[in-house]
This record gives structure tokens, C-alpha cells and sequence, in this order.
């Protein structure tokens, strides 16, 4: 059976707000985020019958914004290779979360999402932005926690060295120019 | 910055899941005045409906498995991938060859031929058939045993001999051969060894390592060496 518009209405009314925050925290701006949105009540709309019989449809609906901002994030690629003013490295083996009013942060993150592969770019998203604990993200990404804390491991390895090389390229450019880049 | 929650604070999930009403407790101001300042786009009927029929449908899940690559509990049937096999030596620290972050199983539950998507929370009945799938962290070979609630091991693939079998380095792969579960006590632990030099060696090692810590022990082996996945299936 098809939506009706007062059925979308409400639930747009209901979940919008939540969704547009949820994808602006990922993607970085209100232009990406409202697109985010857009294509989810577009999804709901498509999927109507399943999504009415889900226990949580925000949780659904957080499963479509996901894919539509990992595919955000992949089309930045390019242009997010091109960012050289990173210079913090994440520190030590445990991980940091950025806070979601931490700007800097959570385009640090960005930089580094765009060449991680799907998988890990789901569970990144999910722990870094979501604040999901690993056993949620797990069970969101349909994978095992030791799965999980391989792939994340492996993030924050390749992350130290990303940023380690950027930390590297600014002493650089200090060093030539006696600023700081 | 925050450390990663570990369970002591609501996720952003559940506090977005309590601001609509989807559950109850308790809301964190600063979350709810967040969402409050949001400026979402006025609600456009006609174009959210023309794109969602401009969507494309995903793809259909993977074909039903044919009858003859299905593999039964506690007698497994050979099937296509244990063909040819490598013999590779064990790499002690194999870190170098790993792509994207190590080795790691999951699977599907064949339902009426339809494969939907293993929930590992989940508990499955004896007679389940799974359908197991793994990314090989570019590795080429690999070994997958079992072990059930009191320690008794089967060895799936290779189904005969000791070689390890090919497997496809690149992404997530399904295994061509489907398990139903038996009624053996306690949970089927699925061990999958890649790049190994034998499956002798990788049975010794499970049962070492089983020996040692039982299931914890085998998933702390999973956490420490990426070329080794652990699979958990709960049974009722």
C-alpha cells in the first residue's frame, strides 16, 4: 500500500529534526544534511509497507542515512585528499570520540573516513558519531564484536599514520618558512 | 573528545529514539536543544515522491543455494573450493598482508531458499541451515573448523585432507556450501585460519587454544591475529 502524504507528513514532522542533526554531524553542512533527509523520507516512501512493520523505524531510518552518507563521503574523496591541515595525531590505542559540537574534530574524521572501505566507514560512523557502544555497532553493521574491534583497530593504525604524515608536512612548512602552515 | 561509550551513556541513537517517542527514559537537555535548533526543510510532498520513484532498487540477495553444495552436520560434502589449495606457510606476523583490517566470518540463514542476513545475537534451532561468508584480509587459502560446547571439533573445509583451500582475497565472499546446525551442546564456534600451512596445524591450535580458555580464549585469538575470524552461533 502506498504512503499517504499525512502519513509522511507526520512522520517527517517527527523524525526530521533527528535525521538532519544525525547527517549534518557526519557530512558537515545543513545543504548535505537536508539531502540526507530528503532521500531517507524518499526511501520511507519506496519502502512504506516494511518500514511500517519495523519495531524502531528510526533505527531503520538511521540505516538509510548511513548509506546515503557513506556515499557522500566517497564522492568527497577527492577533494578531501587535498586537506593538509590536520595536525593533531589521535593518541594512544584508545580511541577518542569526537564531540558532536567539536567541529574539527569531526572533519578530522571525515578526512580520514574517505579511504577506509564501507564496512569500516559503517562502523566509524556509528561509533564515533552515533556514540553507539561496540556491541551496537556490531549488531547494527551485522558483524561480530571481535570483527569490529579488528576493523577499528586497524582505522586508528592507519589514522596515526595519516596524521603522523601531516603532522610531518606542517613541521615541514614551519620549518621552511618559520610559520606554522 | 569523549572515550568510546561503553555502555554508561545513551548513544545519540537512543536519545533520538526518546525525543520521538519510540522509547521511554530519560532525555539529555543538550541533545533535545540541539535537535530543537535544527532548521529542516518544510516537508515537500510531491518532491519526495518524485524521488523515491526515481530510486533504484537494491540489488536482490544472493540465489538460493543448489542442493548439491550443501553440507550437513556432521558429514560435510565437498564442495567446488576445495578443488585446489595452496600449501602457505604459517605467518607468525602476517600484519603486512593484510587489507582493510583483517579476516572476519558472518552468514545467512537459508529460509525456504532465501538467504536473509545471520543476526549472531540471535539463537538458531538444530536443523538451521547457515550459509557462512568471510572477507580473507587478502589472504589466499584458508581452513574452517568448528568447535561445539564441549570442545569436540569438525573440520569443514578442507572436508578431506589437510590442505587449505583457495578463497578469493578480494571482499566478502559466500562459502559454496551450506551447514545445518546439529543438536551437539552449546554454541558452534566457527574458527576460519587463513594463510595457514595446514589444517592439522590450525586443529591443533583451536583445540590448544579451547583447552586454554574455551570460548573467550578463541575470541581473544581472533582479536589479537587478523588473518584468524571466530563465528558464534548460539543454539536452542
Amino acid at each position: 500500500m502506498p504512503v499517504s502524504e499525512g502519513d509522511l507528513r507526520e512522520l517527517y514532522v517527527r523524525y526530521a529534526p533527528v535525521l538532519h542533526l544525525r547527517a549534518r554531524s557526519i557530512l558537515g553542512t545543513d545543504e548535505d544534511a537536508a539531502d540526507a533527509v530528503q532521500e531517507t523520507f524518499a526511501r520511507v516512501a519506496r519502502s512504506w509497507d516494511q518500514f511500517r512493520s519495523e519495531a524502531s523505524p528510526l533505527t531503520w531510518m538511521y540505516q538509510i542515512n548511513t548509506n546515503w552518507c557513506l556515499n557522500q563521503l566517497r564522492n568527497r574523496r577527492g577533494h578531501h585528499r587535498k586537506h593538509e591541515d590536520q595536525r593533531h595525531e589521535i593518541a594512544g590505542a584508545e580511541a577518542l570520540t569526537p564531540s558532536m559540537a567539536d567541529g574539527l574534530d569531526a572533519e578530522r574524521i571525515r578526512v580520514l573516513l574517505a579511504d577506509a572501505d564501507d564496512e569500516t566507514r559503517r562502523i566509524v560512523i556509528h561509533l564515533y558519531f552515533d556514540d553507539l557502544t561496540r556491541e551496537d555497532t556490531a549488531r547494527l553493521v551485522g558483524i561480530s564484536v571481535p570483527t569490529l574491534r579488528k576493523r577499528h583497530e586497524a582505522f586508528l593504525r592507519r589514522a596515526r599514520v595519516v596524521l603522523g604524515v601531516l603532522v610531518a608536512a606542517g613541521l615541514l612548512v614551519q620549518a621552511w618558512y618559520g610559520v606554522a602552515p | 573528545m569523549r572515550a568510546l561509550n561503553q555502555g554508561e551513556r545513551p548513544s545519540q541513537l537512543e536519545l533520538g529514539r526518546r525525543l520521538v517517542g519510540e522509547v521511554e527514559g530519560p532525555m539529555d537537555p543538550d541533545y533535545a536543544r540541539r535537535v530543537a535548533s535544527v532548521v529542516v526543510e518544510p516537508f515537500d510532498w510531491e518532491a519526495i515522491r518524485a524521488r523515491s520513484e526515481r530510486l533504484v532498487d537494491p540489488p536482490p540477495p544472493p540465489a538460493p543455494v543448489p542442493w548439491w553444495r550443501r553440507l550437513h552436520v556432521p558429514v560435510l560434502v565437498p564442495a567446488f573450493a576445495a578443488a585446489a589449495a595452496a600449501v602457505v606457510l604459517l605467518q607468525p606476523d602476517a600484519g603486512n598482508r593484510v587489507k582493510g583490517g583483517g579476516a572476519d566470518l558472518g552468514f545467512y540463514v537459508l529460509r525456504d531458499g532465501t538467504p536473509l542476513l545471520g543476526d549472531p545475537d540471535l539463537a538458531w534451532p538444530a536443523g538451521e541451515r547457515l550459509q557462512l561468508n568471510y572477507t580473507s584480509a587478502g589472504a589466499v587459502t584458508m581452513v574452517l573448523l568448528s568447535v561445539d560446547g564441549v570442545g569436540r571439533v569438525s573440520r569443514w573445509f578442507p572436508a578431506e585432507g589437510s590442505e587449505p583451500v583457495p578463497v578469493v582475497p578480494g571482499g566478502r565472499h559466500v562459502l559454496d556450501a551450506s551447514i545445518i546446525l546439529d543438536d551437539a551442546p552449546g554454541p558452534e564456534v566457527f574458527v576460519a585460519a587463513f594463510d595457514v600451512e595446514s589444517a592439522d596445524e590450525v586443529e591443533r591450535r583451536v583445540l590448544e587454544v579451547w583447552g586454554r580458555g574455551g570460548l573467550e580464549a578463541l575470541l581473544d585469538w581472533d582479536g589479537d591475529d587478523p588473518l584468524v575470524a571466530t563465528l558464534v552461533i548460539e543454539k536452542r
